[in-house]
């Protein structure tokens, strides 16, 4: 359902937000000259939040979830076993960005940003030679984006694409982005909590229902669970498409570009078409709660929001479909290196809802990761463990660039010249709650080995020092914690991820 | 500027101001207080300072906003009632508004109890806009507690131009 600009630009004026306007855009339109490698493949990152690869029947799913990703993957790498390096956006996307982990760059907090070595040491820096383009919808990547706009030809932020969009800090402050940004979200809009505002809060929430009520009712028909948006601002996926395909014509090549998209992070607002299209009565096994269980939901209410969430993938799909179809149609697979992940998954399960949660299980840090490369016309399938910092060295391998001391990761197969170690561990970190720079005291580390996974909780109350090891090879929806029963392949494990954690701190104390 | 004055004595306008900058300051400084802590995990001292003079930027924003809507609410009423009951009118109503905004932040109400909460309000608002006239000493009420929120309030404006500093540093 493509929208037609003069709506758009409509509705833009309809926001009642003139301030929006009247500043500034951090964004540098002018891309520098750079074309000194004209022959290189351009880079083309695609990000969709909170995809979970559970959830795809691209990876075995029983819903029809991904129709469109499949046909991609056609000519493309798959990796049945990526793991995200964090459970939401800023350790995720900062792992992507930065070829390291959390516990090194330390974008571990809600709001977080990078140490700030990283600011030039991270994938823009690297690929010097190349014209160099961040966007996203998602408030916490454009933190990470804008600390590394020095070496950003084009850093966009989202109301390049929306239709409505409430946030002004970013257009009066644009030299401040990052705190302004995080002032103005605490002081009106703190989601789910009292913001500092005692008025300004009530009017900003009368007139977006204003708006949203009178002047988008044409497009509530064709989202009846709500439009497509998040941060305050209203962009339908069809937008950014649309506007991703105008751009890709623009872009001086060889681009690298990360393109990262809000949906299907929550709220789950489907098309039309693809409202109830998996009402199968499906019921996933019904796992016992955990002790760190952030939802009050029972399970049958979980069990819709996830059929939502399928749904909700669908309608991706059928998005990223159209820009597949696009990118055939005008040769871009001839010359592009075509990147497909999330920066982390989704849950339903354990009364854990979304992904704001102390846990690492396999349905929040199993991602979806497919690499097309220039002109390939087979599909290949990869099942060694990855992880998301491999995406880095693996890309300035593929593009001729020299991989940096500083970059964790490995080159992916099947590109690297040897196979990766068979017995490689692979690490995910959640410590929203710990001091950006300290020493991890309140966190929980994942740990990917061969079949297994050990998960270790510290600083939590009622559940600290605590262990899980999962056989996922024999246990996929992670029931049976063989912690105590297997206490040899424990204690091996539990050294070697307290050997790492100890490492990592020690820059830190 | 004569009808201005026609709808307004300039001390009420004063205190108007005093009662606006008091309210929407102290519940932005408790919360940023309440803020501090998480913010301590990931940000350095001076994203920090930076972070606390946008909120007092902002709040000084909030109240030039609010002190304008009352004041263009001011002018539409009869300048003759306004002049004698625009300040102990306002001052009441903006202080039973706050009450009522700040039992829906806490309490987080549900959509129906928002329903019956608004309706509450409505009156609330009616009842006080028709009472306070009558009563005079409603008016010497709130005049002398704003007169005792001066000094107070202008420690608040004074923080919030140090803010405003703070914040044209970080933008130039």
């Amino acid at each position: 359902m493509p929208l037609n600009i003069s709506r758009r630009d409509f509705l833009k004026l309809a926001s009642l937000l003139p301030l929006a306007s009247t500043g500034i855009s951090a964004s540098n339109p002018t891309p520098r000259n750079r074309r000194t490698n004209d022959h290189a493949p351009n880079v083309l990152i695609v990000v969709f939040d909170t995809l979970s690869a559970l959830d795809l029947s691209l990876y075995g799913f029983h819903r029809q979830t991904t129709p469109h990703l499949a046909r991609f993957a056609q000519n493309a790498t798959v990796y049945h076993a990526h793991y995200s390096s964090g459970n939401f956006t800023s350790p995720g996307a900062g792992s992507i960005l930065t070829g390291t982990a959390p516990f090194t760059h330390r974008a571990i907090n809600m709001l977080g940003s990078v140490e700030e070595s990283f600011t030039s040491r991270n994938i823009f820096s690297t690929f010097d030679d190349y014209t160099r383009i961040g966007f996203s919808h998602n408030h916490l990547a454009n933190l990470l984006l804008y600390q590394f706009q020095a070496h950003l030809d084009e850093f966009i932020l989202p109301d390049e694409v929306a239709i409505v969009d409430f946030n002004f800090a970013d257009d009066l402050f644009p030299n401040d982005y990052s705190i302004a940004s995080q002032s103005e979200r605490r002081y009106l809009k703190k989601p789910g909590e009292t913001s500092n505002s005692l008025f300004l809060h009530s009017l900003l929430m009368f007139l977006k229902n204003i708006v949203d009520r009178y002047t988008l009712k044409q497009l509530r028909e064709s989202f009846p669970r709500g439009i497509p948006g998040f941060h305050d601002m209203i962009y339908p996926l069809e937008d950014t498409i649309d506007w991703i395909t105008e751009q890709l014509v623009q872009w001086p090549q060889p681009f690298m570009a990360y393109l990262h998209m809000m949906p299907p992070h929550d709220p789950y607002c489907p098309r039309k078409e693809f409202v109830d299209i998996f009402q199968d009565g499906w019921e996933p096994i019904h796992k016992p709660k955990h002790m760190l269980s952030n939802s009050i939901f029972p399970p049958d209410v979980l069990d819709v929001q996830h059929r939502y969430y399928n749904e909700y993938i669908a309608y991706v799909d059928s998005e990223f479909g159209r820009l597949h179809t696009f990118m055939q149609e005008h040769n871009y697979y001839e010359n592009t290196i075509v990147v497909f992940t999330s920066d982390h998954g989704e849950m339903f399960e354990r009364q854990i809802f979304r992904h704001v949660t102390p846990t690492l299980y396999q349905p929040i840090i199993r991602v979806p990761l497919l690499i097309s490369m220039p002109q390939q016309t087979s599909r290949q399938d990869v099942y060694t463990p990855t992880s998301c910092i491999d995406l880095l060295p693996t890309l300035l391998h593929l593009t001729g660039h020299p991989i940096p001391t500083w970059c964790e990761g490995m080159v992916l197969p099947p590109y690297a010249d040897q196979e990766l170690p068979q017995e490689r561990s692979i690490f995910a970190v959640e410590a929203k709650n710990n001091p950006k720079l300290s020493p991890l005291r309140k966190a929980t580390v994942a740990m990917i080995k061969g079949n297994y996974k050990l998960i270790h909780y510290r600083g939590y109350e009622g559940y600290d020092g605590v262990y899980e090891l999962y056989n996922l090879r024999n246990d996929p929806q992670e029931l049976q914690n063989l912690y105590t029963t297997h206490p040899t392949i424990a204690s091996e494990l539990e050294r070697e991820l307290l050997a790492k954690i100890e490492e990592k701190d020690a820059y830190f104390r | 500027m004569g009808t201005f004055y026609k709808h307004f004595a300039k001390q009420d306008l004063f205190h108007l101001g005093v009662v606006c900058v008091f309210l929407i300051h102290v519940w932005a400084i408790i919360n940023m207080f309440h803020d501090i802590p998480a913010m301590l995990l990931y940000m350095t001292r001076n994203e920090l300072i930076g972070s606390l003079a946008y909120n007092m930027l902002f709040a000084l924003f909030e109240t030039i906003i609010v002190f304008l809507i009352l004041v263009a609410l001011g002018l539409i009423l009869p300048g003759r009632w306004t002049r004698s009951n625009f300040f102990p009118v306002s001052c009441y109503l903006l202080g039973e508004l706050t009450i009522m905004i700040i039992l829906l932040k806490i309490l987080g109400f549900r959509p129906y109890s928002r329903a019956l909460l608004g309706g509450i309000c409505i009156v609330v608002l009616i009842l006080t806009a028709l009472v306070v006239p009558k009563y005079s000493k409603m008016s010497e009420l709130a005049r002398s507690v704003s007169t005792r929120l001066t000094p107070l309030t202008a420690v608040y404006i004074l923080i919030d131009l140090v803010g405003a500093i703070i914040v044209i540093a970080r933008n130039v």
